[in-house]
């Protein structure tokens, strides 16, 4: 056979592969440059000062694997950002997560009583134990025990129309700034790329932070 | 001996489809980012599941170099045109097509989720075999025909 053509068959295997590398590299950006006019509410769950330089506003999910890997990320954000950007938590329970809505409504009971981000915390961290349980309500109620609420008050919340209501009002909020995957993240507005690492991440602040 | 040019054409795109499909997935292994969940596929439960790797080597990555293969293999028959390599061809296919089987019963039954490019990835190598062995089947069949 032609030494020729095998050299045009090399050729072409590492024409296409290159190609479609660089493809996959420039899907993985996903960020975009429109800047979404997103108010942040008495009711939001927020951690740092009304008046941060930077908004980071995520959306998010309880059952989300990729969300809990985010989660002590974004402590080390709040702890080292404390006075210049707040971190604003919005629920996107996603349909395929049985168990998501659930935790969000359970969150959002824990909030009543002051206590959202300990009951957030407690849910990422023990992401494992709860997401695969037919009924993840016991698991729930033994988190807000532990973290001392009035159990009566936390069922009752739990339950009612208006914390359902709320959380959705975060869902429909994330669909009108295109929200198609979890987490998804807005610094000051802008959806980002999902960064690869904490120092990733606070490039972006840091970025932010000069202006 | 004859083999039909459609055999070579289909199978050429096939494999191509394959490669690019199982070249993206390599390179999102190796990017290494946790993938998000998406509304609309799930949240990659598959490419990111113990059995995404097999003795240390991406199943993405195997299948890149058997979409390879194919092509060099394929190459080399529209070349001789020999029915020895026809049969070589044929078997080598059988690779493809048992990792589909096994790959998506691996979905279907233990993760209870779907990859699409490893679906697209299983289709591709399901019907690279199919006509492998119908051609490897018909072409010599053909020619004891003629021969008569």
């Amino acid at each position: 056979m032609q030494k020729g053509l095998w050299a045009v068959f090399i050729l072409a295997v590492i024409l296409i592969v290159a190609g479609v590398v660089s493809v996959a590299k420039k899907g993985n950006q996903g960020g975009s440059s429109t800047i979404y006019p997103i108010t942040i509410v008495a009711d939001d769950r927020v951690k740092g000062p009304a008046d941060a330089r930077v908004t980071l506003v995520e959306y998010s999910d309880f059952q989300c694997p990729a969300c809990a890997t985010y989660f002590p990320v974004l402590n080390q954000l709040a702890a080292e950002y404390a006075s210049s950007t707040r971190i604003v938590y919005r629920h996107f329970p996603l349909e395929q997560h049985k168990n998501a809505r659930l935790a969000a409504y359970a969150a959002e009971a824990a909030a009543t009583q002051g206590k959202f981000f300990e009951m957030h915390d407690m849910l990422f961290a023990e992401q494992t134990k709860w997401s695969e349980l037919a009924d993840p309500a016991p698991v729930f109620t033994s988190y807000a025990q532990t973290l001392g609420l009035n159990m009566e008050q936390f069922a009752a919340d739990g339950a009612s129309q208006a914390l359902k209501d709320r959380v959705e009002r975060d869902v429909a909020s994330g669909k009108v700034y295109a929200v198609n995957a979890t987490p998804t993240f807005y610094v000051n507005g802008r959806k980002i790329k999902n960064p690869g690492s904490y120092q990733e991440f606070k490039a972006l602040i840091d970025e932010e932070l000069k202006w | 001996m004859k083999i039909p040019n459609w055999f070579f054409t289909l199978v050429a795109i096939l494999a191509l489809i394959g490669f690019v499909d199982a070249t993206y997935l390599t390179t999102e292994h190796f990017l290494g980012v946790v993938p998000p969940c998406t509304i609309t596929e799930g949240c990659e439960q598959v490419t990111t599941s113990p059995y995404s790797v097999v003795l240390g080597v991406p199943v993405a990555l195997a299948g890149a170099i058997f979409y390879v293969g194919v092509l060099a293999l394929l190459l080399w028959l529209w070349d001789r045109r020999d029915p020895k390599l026809l049969k070589l061809f044929a078997r080598y296919t059988w690779l493809g097509f048992l990792a589909s089987l096994y790959f998506t019963s691996v979905q279907a039954f233990v993760l209870n989720a779907w990859c699409q490019y490893c679906i697209l990835s299983a289709i591709a190598s399901t019907l690279i075999f199919l006509l492998a062995q119908y051609v490897a089947w018909r072409v010599p069949n053909l020619q004891e025909s003629a021969a008569l």
